[in-house]
This record gives structure tokens, sequence and C-alpha cells, in this order.
């Protein structure tokens, strides 16, 4: 097995430090100021020794980040399904695409990072099924706001009215923008430019490098400083604008991922924005989310640590009977990686698709039970669902109170009209299949 | 002016190690593991340094912890204000202090340790008054338990059926085992053989811990705890009141023996300032005077003293939540959330505010957040002790139905008439001396 070799963590010992400062200030000890600064000096500097070590030269040769070398490491694959957009087939399959995508996002976004066993009580106290069948009945703390933009319970089935905001939906609305601002050659700089525009804020790898940028650090080099998240999932959770504006054809949709995520992410965090991208543009053509999960491998390194866990959960797919097996093998396996990591999470999502079959209610109601980053992965299954069946596959109650709205935290963008993106994400698709 | 000068607090150091700690093992670097060793050890060795920090002497020789010592630093007070107990006049506000601890407390526990805005969101997301002047009609996390034992929703009035489980209850029911097991003369020995019997944790102190370890009772409080000045004194002052009322300086005495088993310096005056505001409050009818009288058991220069005597001195200009919410978060700009002082003075505001409107006191109470279940536990007990129970809008107590609920090991119920019989026994015994 694969594993990274995690330390042992600090546990609370800055609490320790502050509740001591605390109490010896309240004995009138002299020196506790002068001790404190003492303590954050040296670890400042100990801080600055950890992130000194110099990275693994086998493992960074095998997991570059400069488009060129990934692409001479990936497998042979078919690159491009489709020569041409089959408009009908595609603005029936965008549609699945977009409406699973966000279906799944609602579904997970107010129980994000659960454990398990606390979704199960809250669906036994609202007297729900679970794994869950339909939108939560009712949203814990269903006063507070996600993204500064939407209540919490305008999550739930009998307070939504459009589909609420979230970061996994703004992103694929920021990629449908760049795509029309800059056109198919968009360049890592324009992203930056786009970033700059249209986000007010950010989180994690993605706030680390808005920072960066609006401090004039280039769009190139945003990922690297300060930013201990470049490997987790952000980069993913926005592919899929660029699997949908290149439906057909992964290898150009996994270097539109590639143009995005560099500017938040590195290896591992830029291959799971590939491979989901050319998963999903894949899966227009093969109408198989299993294949398209194969064929996503195409455009990665083949020895990266993402494609070998890629293929370890496929091997293991058929083994794995529900969510509580899932997230068994995945504590089991990725022990001390964070919850909000690419790869977990990546082996989460193809094993909701995998349980799911056929059943959309059941892929992300199955891949939400797992938690983790449930409300990113849920989102992701919906939308490789949907770009394989369509949108007929998916059943009225998940989209009942879309009402045709999006809400959005974009700045000057509060609100997207769903048939509008779809019509707009067709002519982007017809523009990259064209070659314009 | 503030009574401690704070340094600024470690923020995200851990987080941020640990994140570039997984980070440089995900690139396979090399030494990571030795690095965060080195660490760790570097980290501990400066912990000891500052936790080995020589106390201020001359704040020391004003804060005692042994009761001659805290007794002769004390100012001149009544000590005793009945000389037998007046059994009619204590039934009633023995009955109005504990439903008025016990309303406050669950009115404060859903919401405990919330910023004031985070109150006043949820109030408007449920169209509840603000201050509250009810139970709140809805739990945040209405599923999750308090304690493993009750449910959130059993905090509001559609769900409650009895008084729901809290520490700041259990110390109450505690303390009344105490004195029933081992007579008024318990000692601090008593009280620690008492909470490895009776209790399954010990929130937010490892004293638990300590007894169990076998850690000497009088010793347990001071070995690896950074919470010794904190409001655990003062949430299981009230048996003591309770047991010792009009009687402050017993009640003082029995709270100092059980809180030398969780606190020290101003975390035991803590306990038994309040302990002796409640044995005041039932013979002197006004919690306000009753506040005052407390000040006779501690030490007249402890930090504590200081600052009640502040707390009340401004008290009048303090109009309402906010107002003593801002004031204390200027004076004690760094000081713990759970700490005894801070708290302290938000009880005493309480009261003042809310005068002898006993939903105004606890609501407001409530309303300026910190340990807000703690504190306005504190102030509806002081308040009920001191006006008796028909001061209690009937709306507080109406699904009390006679039962509260604990998570005392063995004791999952205690009767509220039943623990209104047991303390007047006690209360007999402390005023006949035996």
């Amino acid at each position: 097995m694969s594993n990274y070799n995690y330390p042992d963590e600090l546990e609370n010992i800055d609490r320790a430090i502050n509740l001591w400062a605390q109490l010896k200030t309240e004995t009138g000890a002299p020196g506790v100021a002068d001790k404190v600064a003492e303590i954050k000096a040296v670890i400042a500097e100990k801080l600055a020794e950890l992130r000194a070590l110099p990275d693994d030269p086998g493992l960074m040769e095998k997991e570059p980040n400069d488009l060129a070398g990934i692409r001479a490491l990936r497998p042979a694959g078919p690159r491009r399904y489709w020569s041409e957009l089959p408009a009908e087939k595609y603005r029936d399959r965008i549609e699945g695409a977009i409406l699973g995508r966000f279906a799944g996002c609602v579904l997970g976004s107010i129980v994000e990072c659960w454990e398990v066993d606390k979704m199960e009580r809250w669906a036994s106290y609202n007297g729900e099924a679970f794994p869950p069948v339909d939108y939560w009945k009712e949203a814990e703390r269903p006063n507070d706001l996600k993204y500064r933009t939407s209540l919490r319970d305008t999550f739930t089935r009998s307070k939504m009215d459009g589909v609420p905001t979230d970061d996994d939906i703004i992103y694929t609305q920021l990629g449908l923008l760049i795509l029309e601002d800059y056109g198919p050659d968009f360049t890592v700089d324009d992203v930056g430019a786009a970033w700059m525009k249209y986000l007010p804020h950010a989180a994690t790898a993605e706030g680390i490098a808005l920072r960066n940028l609006h401090a004039g650090v280039p769009p190139m080099q945003a990922a690297d400083v300060d930013n201990p998240f470049m490997f987790w999932i952000g980069a993913d959770i926005r592919s899929d604008p660029w699997g949908y504006g290149a439906p057909g054809y992964p290898e150009k949709a996994a270097e539109f991922a590639w143009r995005d995520s560099a500017i938040s992410h590195r290896r591992n965090g830029i291959y799971g924005a590939m491979y989901f991208s050319a998963a999903i543009a894949a899966a227009f053509a093969l109408d198989d989310p299993m294949q398209a999960l194969e064929a996503g491998l195409g455009e990665i390194p083949a020895d990266c640590l993402l494609a070998r866990e890629v293929r370890w959960a496929l091997d293991n797919a058929g083994a794995v009977k529900d969510y509580k097996q899932a997230r068994a093998a995945v504590d089991s396996r990725y022990a001390g990686m964070h919850r909000i990591h690419t790869i977990n999470n990546a082996v989460l999502t193809i094993w909701g698709l995998a349980i799911g079959g056929d059943d959309f209610t059941k892929a992300i109601g199955e891949t939400v039970a797992m938690g983790l980053d449930n409300d990113c992965t849920a989102a992701t299954v919906g939308s490789i669902f949907g770009a394989a069946y369509g949108k007929d596959a998916i059943p009225a109650h998940w989209t009942r109170n879309f009402n045709n709205k999006v809400y959005s935290y974009i700045i000057d963008k509060p609100e997207f009209a769903l048939d509008d993106m779809f019509d707009r994400y067709l002519t982007q698709a017809a523009k990259t299949l064209a070659g314009d | 002016m503030t009574p401690y000068d704070y340094s600024e607090p470690l923020q995200d150091i851990e987080r941020t190690i640990n994140a570039w700690a997984q980070h440089k093992a995900e690139t396979g670097a090399d030494g990571v593991t030795e690095k965060m060793a080195e660490i760790k050890a570097l980290l501990a060795d400066k912990l000891a340094e500052l936790r080995a920090l020589p106390e201020d002497a001359a704040l020391r020789a004003a804060e005692p912890d042994d009761l001659d010592g805290i007794r002769a630093l004390r100012p001149s007070g009544a000590r005793r204000y009945w000389n037998e107990l007046h059994e009619a006049t204590y039934r009633d506000r023995l009955e109005g202090a504990w439903l008025g601890r016990c309303a406050g407390n669950v009115l404060g526990s859903i919401v405990e340790l919330w910023s004031p805005e985070k109150m006043e969101d949820w109030a408007a997301y449920l169209g509840d008054a603000f201050p509250p002047e009810d139970y709140w009609s809805e739990a945040e996390r209405p599923f999750e338990y308090k304690y493993e034992t009750s449910l959130r929703d059993a905090f509001t009035p559609a769900k409650m059926d009895g008084v729901p489980t809290d520490d700041d209850l259990i110390y109450t029911q505690v303390g009344m085992l105490i004195l029933e097991d081992y007579g008024i003369d318990f000692t601090v020995d008593d009280v620690g053989a008492a909470w490895v019997k009776y209790l399954p944790v010990s929130p937010a102190t490892p004293v638990l811990d300590n007894l169990q370890a076998d850690v000497p009772a009088t010793q347990v409080a001071a070995v690896d705890n950074p919470t010794q000045f904190w409001i655990i004194g003062s949430i299981s002052a009230d048996p003591w009141g309770y047991a010792a009322p009009g009687y402050p300086e017993l009640a003082a005495d029995f709270a100092w023996r059980q809180s030398t088993v969780c606190n020290r310096r101003n975390g035991i005056y803590g306990a038994m300032y309040f302990a002796a505001t409640i044995a005041a409050a039932f013979a002197l009818g006004d919690p306000m005077k009753a506040l005052e009288a407390g000040l006779s058991e501690i030490p007249a220069d402890c930090v504590l003293a200081k600052e009640a005597r502040w707390a009340l001195e401004v008290a009048d200009d303090i109009k309402d939540y906010r107002a003593a919410r801002a004031a204390a978060d200027e004076r004690y700009a760094g000081m713990h959330p759970v700490h005894t002082i801070n708290n302290a003075a938000l009880t005493i505001w309480g009261l003042n505010i809310g005068g002898d409107d006993f939903t105004k006191v606890i609501g407001e109470t409530v309303a300026m957040g910190l340990d807000n279940d703690c504190t306005a536990a504190s102030a509806g007990s002081i308040f009920g002790a001191a006006f008796g129970k028909d001061a209690i809008p009937a709306q507080w107590t109406r699904n009390f139905n006679n039962k509260a609920h604990s998570f005392i090991i063995g004791q999952p119920e205690f009767a509220i008439d039943d623990m209104i019989n047991r303390f007047t026994a006690l209360a007999q015994q402390a005023h006949a001396g035996d």
C-alpha cells in the first residue's frame, strides 16, 4: 500500500501555553510577556526549518508541475472523443451535469465535514432516511450564512428557492466567466486577473493565492508562497467548467484545468483538477461514469500518488458496498491525511459513483454519508453522473426548488439563471471543439 | 483599570505547524518526523520555563489559599445573621433559589459562551424576544447531548420535561450529597472522595484525573492545572449557601473546603464569595446587599474583592447587557471566558439591572454572554434566595414537573420537593452545629 508517512501532530500545546501564560500573569509573575515573545520567536524559527526541509527529488520527478512535464509522464489515452460538438446531446448532458453538481453540493453543504455518526444522529432526530434520499429537512444552525450569502436553512427542502451558494457552486460560474472573458486560450495570468475581479474571498489554498495576487505576486507563483494547502481539494472542486467547456475532449479539459489550478495548487493538487476535468469531459462521450473515471487517468502522470490511489480505488470499488465501508477503508489507508485533501476525497468520489451506479439519489446520498469534504465529493459525483446520463436521470425532487436560479457571491453577480448557464456553456463548448 | 496585563496569545501556531508538517510529509521531505519531535520537545521545555516563572510575592501575600490566612485578611462583617433556622422563610426562599438557579442555567445552557451578536441573530431568526423573556423556542444542534445525558432540545419549552442536566446543577446536587454523606464537618478529603464516587467527568479541569491518579485531595487543584482561578468554584458555591442560610461565615467555610479541591486563590474566593452572598441573601432579602455582604468573607485586597467592589460601584451606570459586556471586555481584555472574575462582574450587573424582575435578571445576564449559563444560574439563585419562590414567574418552572435530571453516577434524577426537604434538614443541622 502507498501512504504518506505523517508525523505525530502537535496537540493542544498552543492552548496549554496560552492558559499558563494567563495564569502566570494572574499570579503577577514577572517576565511572562518576554517568555511568550521568546516562545513565538523559537516557533517561527522552527517552522522556518520545517518548511525548509528539502522535498524528495525522486518523488518530485514523478510529480512535475509544468504541463509539458505532466504530459510527458501521462499514459496513453484517447485524448479526444468528439471532433465536433453533438449539440443536442450535449445540451441534455450539460443540464444533467450542472443540476447533478448543484444537487450534490446542496445536499452536502450543510453537513460538510461532519462525522458519519453525527449525520446519522441528525437524520434520526429529524426522522429522515439515511443515507439521505432528499435534501435535509432542517439545517443545524439554520440562521448562519454560508459564504456570507446564503442562510443555511435555504439548503433545506422547505426553505430552498433557487440554488443556494457555496464555493463548489461559484467556481463553476467563475470558470464560465473566464472562458467567456478570455476565450479558450486563456492563460494563468488571465485566471489571476479574473480572481481579482470576481472573488471577494476564498478559503485555504485559494485564500492564500488570492492574498498573494493582491500583494502583487505573479499568478504563476501565487501557489508557491506561504501555502501548505497546495495539495488540497480546492483545485479539484474547480474542475467542472473545464470538463463542461471541453466535452468529449479530455486532453483539452485537463489543459484548461492545469491553467486554472496552477494559480493555487501544485502536484497532486493540480492533478486532482486535471483528473476530474478529464473524467467529466470523457463522461459526456462515454455515457458511463466508471469508464470516465478510468479515462481521466489518461491525463495525469502515471506514477503520481493520485494516479496510484485512483487505480487502487477503482480496483477495489466492487468490494466497497456502502458509505460505512468506504469511510472505514479511507480512514485506514489515509490516516493522518487532512480531511479536505485531494486524494482521500477523490477515492470517496469514485466509490460514491460505483455504489450509486445509475441511481442518482444513491450516488449523492451515499457520497454525502461518507463524510470528509462531502459537499465537494457529492458535487463532483453529481456532475460526472449527469454528464454521463443526462438530465432525465436526475429525479425531479432534487431540482424542484431550483426555480431556474443560482445564487452566487461572485462580485457583482449575485444570481445566475440555470438555463442561461446551460446556453452559455453550449456556446463555449462549441467554440472549444471548433478550435477557435 | 485592568487588573491583569495579559500578553498576546499564540494564534493558530499549532494549525500552521501541523499543516506544514503534513505538507512536507507529502513531498517526501526527509526528517519531518524528527523536526516535529524537536518542535514538541522544545515547546515542552519552553512551557516548563513559563510555568516555573516565580509568582509575585506581594500579591501572593494578599491572596492566601488556607482558611486561616483568608480569614486573617477578610474585612469585618456580619458573619452570621440567623442564630437559628427561620424555617418558613427559608423553605420559601430555598425553593426560590433552587428554581431560580435551575431557570437561569437552563436558559443559558444552550447558548453558553455565545457572543451577544450570535444570540441576537438566533433570537431574531426564531422570532424570540431578546434579551429572552422565556426559554429559547428552539435549540441550535437540538439532537446533541449535554453531558451525554440531556438532549439540547430538552432545554426548550416544547420538549422540556423536568430540569435538564448541566454541570452547574449537578454541583448543587453533589454538595447536598457531601453534606449528607459526611456531615457538616466534612473535610477536603471527603470532597475528593465524593468527586470520585459521584462525578463521571469534571469539565474544564484536570482535578478528577488527578484524584483518580491518587493525588491527595488537598493537592489536586495545584497539579498541572492552569484553570485553578476559573469559575468552577463559583458554580459549585450554591449548596453551601443553601445549607448555611443566614450564616455567611459558615457558608464560606463549606465553600473553602469544597473549592480547595478544584481551585486556588481567586478561584477559591469566587466560591466563598458567592456562597456567603447566597447565605446572606436568605436573611437580607436583597440581592445587592447580599453581594456587598459576601465581600466580608474573602481577603480584602484580593483581585476578586477589588473587582467585585468596582463592579458594585459602577453597577448603576451599567444599563443593559451590551453596556455590561462592553465594560467587561474592556477591563478584562485577554481574560479567559470561563474565569471567576469577569463572570462575577457580569453576575453582579445582571442582578442590578434586573432588580426585582426575575425575567429581566436572567434574561439580561444570559444576553451578556461569556459563561452565561453559570452567571445566570448564580443570579437566579441569589435572586430566589432573596425574594422567594413567588417572585419567579410561573413560565420559568412550568415544565420542571418536580424533576431535576442529573449525570451524577447512580443518581439520574432528583425530585425538586425532595431536594428542598433535604436541604432544610441540612440547614437545621448547620444552625444547630451538629
